[in-house]
């Protein structure tokens, strides 16, 4: 905090890692602003390349083996939001990019032929949805970023099962289902959070995980004084 | 187990007591409708949990006074959670707007929203498509 560097202008290519994300969630609101039928399946394929390219630039930035930090709004990471790519990271990005470029040229016969007309430009909305929650739980290095990047993903994923109910109405009780499920395992996650908060009082994975390294995993003593004045501000 | 314990962690045991019974809701009503109360339920005591987890002892609300002055003295409450839990929230009100509308058209669909009798339409209707394929392929299946 008291860190602050000096303003420097930063270029595109500094901000790679949050455009991995903020492609397709941009691009899912415009798909239905245009509202076109026509432009839904190429505007979210252009979308998905972008993601692919956008994936592979980060990919040869870290191959090295140096790791990517981006802090977003320029805060610092402890307090601050930060996405983190290294090598790993990058290549699972590749990967959920790549899959979802390769798959939406054969979603294109299989939607106009289960899904009227009507709906094209909400599936493509919800499949960039999805696209995107997949690359922010991959990309960011926040805990509680996961969870609302895995809400993003799994509630779009809901939405697409529901739309198989044209073709067979069992699908909208199995969506039900899923959405039961899915939110249960997600509160879970929430409440581990919790617990992970409220015994390391920080959310940056690696501040996290420096801490357990520091202090061990015999949290007995200690957890009870973190959660009540939880603020462990890094001097 | 002293009460001391049992006293200095009554956040957590409310807040177990909370969500169990909320997620014996949604396991033990067959009623959708009521599944998605329950599973509010559920989401409502984890946000409690959080707020709780933020409580200083003596702390006031975190907001800075107005009127200027030295204020190195005042004991806030940890204001992380509540912005967390207001994202959580946003997430558990798409869910339930998600949750009913998907009742709404069950209910088009199957005309029911009673879980014991969409499982009996639903195994007719398996059992129409199975017999069906059974005699695509030439016998029963």
């Amino acid at each position: 905090m008291a860190s602050e560097t000096a303003h420097v202008a930063r270029t595109l290519a500094d901000h790679l890692p949050i455009l991995q994300v903020v492609v397709p969630l941009i691009a899912a609101p415009l798909v239905v602003f245009v509202g076109s039928r026509r432009l839904a399946w190429p505007m979210a394929f252009a979308a998905s390349l972008v993601t692919v390219f956008i994936a592979i630039t980060i990919l040869l930035q870290v191959l090295g083996g140096e790791t990517i930090s981006y802090h977003i709004g320029g805060w610092a990471p402890p307090l601050g939001i930060e996405y983190r790519i290294d090598a790993a990271n990058a290549f699972v990005l590749l990967l959920v990019s790549v899959i979802g470029a390769v798959v939406l040229p054969f979603a294109y016969n299989s939607v106009k032929s289960e899904i009227p007309a009507r709906q094209h430009t909400l599936f493509y909305t919800m499949y960039l949805l999805c696209l995107a929650g997949l690359l922010g739980v991959v990309a960011t290095g926040d805990a509680f970023n996961v969870f609302v990047f895995l809400e993003i993903s799994s509630l779009s994923t809901y939405v697409l099962v529901s739309m198989g109910s044209y073709r067979d109405k069992r699908a909208l009780k199995a969506a039900y289902d899923y959405l039961i499920m899915g939110t249960i395992g997600a509160t879970f996650f929430v409440i581990g959070i919790g617990f992970l908060y409220a015994a390391t009082g920080t959310l940056n994975m690696a501040d996290i995980a420096n801490y357990i390294s520091a202090h061990g995993t015999d949290q007995s003593g200690d957890l009870r004084a973190n959660a009540v004045c939880i603020y462990r501000f890094p001097a | 187990m002293s009460w001391d314990f049992i006293n200095g962690h009554l956040n957590y045991w409310l807040f177990t007591v909370l969500m169990m019974i909320g997620l014996y809701i949604v396991v033990a009503r067959g009623n959708l409708v009521k599944k998605i109360v329950g599973l509010n339920m559920f989401q409502t005591a984890v946000f409690m949990f959080y707020i709780s987890l933020g409580k200083v002892t003596g702390g006031t609300a975190p907001i800075l006074p107005v009127h200027g002055g030295d204020h190195g003295d005042i004991i806030y409450s940890n204001p992380l959670p509540h912005v967390l839990i207001l994202t959580a929230i946003v997430v558990g009100i798409a869910t339930t707007s998600l949750g009913l509308a998907l009742i709404v058209r069950i209910r088009e669909e199957f005309h029911t929203i009673e879980e014991d009798e969409l499982l009996r339409i639903e195994t007719d209707l398996s059992r129409a498509e199975n017999r069906q394929h059974g005699q695509a392929m030439g016998g029963r299946a």
